[in-house]
């Protein structure tokens, strides 16, 4: 059994709980959900 | 195993793509799911995309961080690196084999009959200096007088993003035509570039150019699931290297960065030296089916 994965999985768990204690999704979904055309090179 | 990874990354190419209704609707999805980050190569603005890029999350999040920062909003990308990171320490790059869209178009053009060619392996550096540069250092630093930064990846390079979100965009909204510029020409030479090299050679993108595919490379001495060959049944013929499509030879380095855990090289084993492990316990119902299908083990020299 390696322990090492357990622990780098816990650390990015620790990193996405603070990010969704920030409310971080919130903005993850405003930008998702709107079309960026710079973003895809037109205009 | 073949069948089973074609079944699963059409699954994940529709579970990632599942917005069938915008020839109606004539926009993206808007809807909750696109705060859950894609596994692979995804874009959000792509018509059909239901869930979030991660890459193009991250570029959006960096370059605007002065910004939120200033009102008071700590949005640095912990969420999309956590979730990142989770998916990387979990299956590292067996992702890109598995679920990412962009690989299993690139894999389908690989199927057209022609010569193949591999790819000079100095280029798979390129990947990591795209990742830092394009997605980190660049939407951060490089900055308007706004002090808001662009996600340079996206804007200049991405591929993916000109085929499932620049054309698609095209076809639907045809005044956005006269608005097209010399980036965009730019964008579809790169685009073009990457369709026809995948064609002579397997998976040109993911191994040279993919910001994500060289995030998870990093977790492939540390991530949950392996490979492990097994040295005394191993025989030497190096027919894993020979049916591995990211040119690695596994026997020799079962943690390599660019193996994408397809699995061929176990399905091709004739001597059953190659295992997959989950947390370092065997779980070798996968190669006993592979043998199962393929013949006996051959006795260990």
């Amino acid at each position: 059994m390696r322990i090492t994965p357990f622990i780098v999985i816990g650390i990015f768990l620790l990193l996405m709980l603070i990010g969704i204690g920030v409310d971080e999704p919130s903005r993850v979904l405003k930008l998702s959900t709107q079309v960026c055309l710079a973003c895809i090179g037109i205009g | 195993m073949g069948t089973l990874r074609k079944w699963v990354q059409a699954l994940f190419f529709f579970l990632s793509n599942g917005y069938w209704a915008f020839p109606f609707t004539r926009t993206i999805y808007q809807g909750p799911l696109k705060v859950i980050c894609a596994p692979g190569l995804n874009c959000y603005s792509c018509p059909a995309a239901t869930t979030a890029c991660p890459i193009g999350a991250i570029q959006q999040l960096l370059g605007g961080i002065r910004l939120t920062l200033e009102t008071g909003q700590f949005y640095v990308g912990l969420y999309v690196t956590g979730a990142l990171g989770i998916i990387g320490a979990t299956f590292g790059r067996m992702v890109c084999g598995w679920a990412c869209p962009f690989g299993l178009f690139q894999e389908l053009l690989h199927k057209v009959p022609s010569p193949k060619f591999r790819i000079w392996k100095n280029l798979r550096a390129v990947k990591y200096g795209l990742l830092v540069s394009t997605v980190v250092l660049l939407p951060l630093f490089a900055v308007n007088d706004f002090g808001s930064g662009s996600p340079w990846f996206c804007k200049y390079i991405c591929p993916a993003g000109t085929l499932e979100a620049g054309l698609p965009m095209l076809l639907m909204q045809p005044a956005l035509r006269d608005t097209l510029g010399v980036l965009f020409a730019v964008k579809a030479v790169i685009l073009l570039g990457f369709t026809v090299w995948a064609v002579f050679s397997s998976r040109p993108f993911c191994r040279t150019a993919c910001p994500l595919g060289a995030f998870y490379a990093l977790f492939s001495r540390v991530r949950l699931v392996q490979l492990r060959v097994n040295g005394s049944r191993c025989n030497g013929c190096n027919a894993c290297a020979q049916a591995c499509p990211v040119d690695v030879n596994i026997s020799q380095s079962p943690r390599h960065p660019e193996c994408i855990l397809c699995l061929s090289c176990m399905t091709t084993c004739k001597s059953g030296a190659v295992d997959l492990e989950i947390g370092g316990i065997p779980f070798r119902g996968a190669s006993v089916s592979c043998r199962k299908k393929i013949g006996p083990a051959s006795p260990p020299p």
